[in-house]
């Protein structure tokens, strides 16, 4: 096979996926784009310029892009707390590895969907969570764990939801440390606190902080889960989107939060990025 | 500055015991080595000294302090590691200040020893680096500075010029070695090279299986092997099944596949078969003065520059012989070749 055709065979392999995805992102971003400027609205006449955005760019989507905001940023940094020990655990030979490895894995079978229904049994209002409580006397009344203001049984789900891949990620970056580093910091009079804060953590930061973006990328547009458990107000990003989009019928406001929301991604992305660099000193 | 001694220590991997019921002294600011092939235990016996591997049995002692229920980073010890173990996260000085700031020195202090470590090892000019912005040699005088840096009792090796070329590696032994005769610092060195193990140590510790085939100084360990062990790792050497016809005075006369010998060992009474060592270097070409005499054939001349290694071709035996500079006698050519009585070992 000469050179040109190989590349040529190379091109033909790659263009179904990666035009695929090319090709839907382009058009569906160009779309949304468009429409947010007053093209190709779904619902009225084009009408070109920032009149969708001066709608958008109000108090309740300050709101909700603060909510959005915050329940992503504690799922994935809690979600990464609970994650550490676990993932450190792991790296030993232990009698049960396996079962609780397989244990850690089920959320990953479990669709979110499924998840926020199973999750809000237990933190309802009359939930096995408050039930058991009330019972034992501890509780004098129930607590409200979910539709409440703070996203309470939003973060819990999505804690319980993204805690194995975070851990699978955290693993993979703590496997890349070598075992020399430890030994040597231990040699040189860091007990094992002191390991984890100055070698473990800041050389796995870089790892772990993929796995939080794309946690906290995934709880920021997130809908589904907010829908069964968040609260009425403010409601997520994604919420939002979907009411004016399909409710109202703005599709030009629809698609305002639809670039606030990709932005946002982006702006976070970023943040997390020049966060791992300042941790880790470009090691 | 401690003394050392382990006391009948045992690891096991599973079913294979890799430390075999060791046992080993070294005194205050000696340079110990332990050396052998790889497997052999020599890595797990040092980490197991800085409390790195768990034991099964036996005792550590630093002075008279047993270190068994001690974690490793409450002992006084610092590690040189192979691949240097290096920080990358961290410039120079802030590794070699690691284990400072872990003992909580005081800034003030740290910075004063960390400079005058790196004047120590020459590493001026490279505080601001990271790891890998340094060559092989810099990255090892980084480590070999943060070890000393903490001023412990006992400094650990293990294997740290494998990684440099062989230049470098000959300059570093030196140097390695002048700057713990400064310190006086309890050193044990692991290393596979014999060369590295003669240069540098007051005593080198020759293991193979988990066990300590000899100990003593590198003069000892060369010149009189127990073993044909020791005899075939450290150096070349020629070594044969010989038996004893007569035991005199002050020297006993053995049959060889090469003929009758004559050494200067009187071998213990009822032994009748021994194994017999010595080095290539030991044989003279026509030396008549000595009562041992081989007549040979020359079946390959090997020149390494500073001398000329012959295969020597005695009845079914091939010797090894080592001449200085370059040598005459090729392939094909008859020789006769002296060995003198007092370098001929008989081995354990």
């Amino acid at each position: 096979m000469t050179k040109k055709n190989h590349s040529l065979a190379i091109f033909l392999l790659l263009l179904p996926g990666v035009g695929y995805i090319a090709l839907f992102l382009s058009a569906a971003l160009g779309m949304t784009i468009l429409q947010s400027f007053g093209f190709f609205s779904f619902s009225s006449k084009t009408e070109i310029g920032l009149q969708e955005w001066a709608r958008v760019l109000n108090s309740e989507t300050w709101d909700s892009f603060l909510y959005s905001t915050k329940i992503a940023f504690v799922s994935a940094f809690g979600g990464l707390v609970l994650a550490y020990p676990i993932a450190l655990y792991l790296r030993r030979s232990f009698i049960g590895k396996n079962v609780l490895n397989m244990i850690m894995r089920v959320p990953l079978f479990v669709p979110a969907l499924v998840a926020a229904f199973l999750i809000l049994n237990i933190l309802s209002f009359h939930g096995i969570f408050n039930e058991f409580f009330l019972a034992a006397g501890i509780l004098k009344e129930p607590l409200r764990l979910t539709h409440d203001d703070w996203g309470i049984g939003v973060i819990a789900i999505q804690i319980w939801k993204n805690l194995p891949f975070l851990t699978l990620i955290l693993s993979a970056a703590l496997v890349n440390i070598p075992a020399d580093f430890e030994h040597a910091a231990s040699n040189l009079g860091a007990n094992g606190l002191a390991v984890f804060r100055h070698i473990i953590f800041p050389l796995s930061i870089p790892g772990a902080l993929t796995g939080v973006i794309l946690v906290f990328i995934g709880v920021f547009g997130d809908y589904a889960i907010n829908v069964i458990a968040g609260p009425l107000y403010p409601p997520s990003l994604a919420i939002r989107m979907y009411l004016f989009g399909k409710g109202f019928g703005e599709w030009g406001q629809a698609a305002c939060l639809a670039i606030i929301i990709i932005l946002g991604s982006i702006f976070f992305a970023w943040l997390y990025s020049k966060l791992a660099n300042l941790v880790v000193g470009g090691a | 500055m401690a003394t050392l001694k382990i006391a009948n220590l045992v690891k096991r991997y599973g079913s294979a015991v890799v430390i075999d019921d060791l046992t080993l002294e070294v005194n205050d600011g000696e340079f110990l080595t332990l050396l052998g092939p790889s497997g052999c235990g020599k890595t797990t016996t040092l980490r197991a000294i800085a409390g790195l591997v768990e034991i099964d049995s036996g005792e550590i002692y630093f002075g008279s302090r047993p270190m068994k229920d001690v974690p490793p980073h409450k002992r006084s010890t610092a590690m040189v590691f192979q691949s240097y173990a290096l920080f990358p996260h961290m410039n120079v000085r802030d590794n070699i200040a690691f284990g400072l700031q872990m003992r909580k020195v005081p800034k003030k202090q740290q910075h004063e020893q960390v400079h005058q470590v790196m004047a120590l090892v020459g590493l001026e000019g490279l505080a601001e680096r990271r790891p890998r912005e340094l060559s092989g040699g810099q990255q090892q005088r980084v480590a070999l500075a943060r070890a000393v840096v903490t001023q412990p009792d006992i400094l650990l090796f293990d294997e740290p010029l494998s990684n440099l070329d062989a230049k470098l590696r000959e300059r570093l032994r030196i140097e390695i070695r002048e700057l713990q005769r400064r310190l006086k610092i309890t050193s044990i060195y692991v290393t596979h090279d014999q060369a590295e193990a003669l240069v540098m140590s007051d005593r080198i510790a020759v293991m193979n299986h988990g066990r300590i085939e000899q100990y003593g100084d590198p003069f000892s360990i060369y010149r009189h092997p127990l073993n044909s062990f020791t005899a075939e790792f450290i150096g070349q050497a020629n070594i044969l099944k010989a038996k004893v016809l007569e035991v005199r005075a002050q020297e006993s006369v053995l049959d060889t596949p090469i003929g009758q010998l004559i050494s200067n060992t009187r071998i213990n009474h009822g032994a009748n078969e021994v194994m017999l060592a010595w080095r290539p270097e030991d044989m003279v070409l026509f030396e008549q003065n000595l009562r041992n005499q081989i007549s040979g054939r020359v079946t390959r001349s090997i020149f390494m520059g500073n001398l000329t290694d012959l295969h020597v071709q005695v009845n079914d035996v091939t010797l090894r012989v080592q001449v200085p500079g370059i040598s005459p006698w090729q392939p094909g050519s008859d020789i006769v070749l002296g060995l003198p009585e007092d370098r001929i070992q008989v081995l354990q």
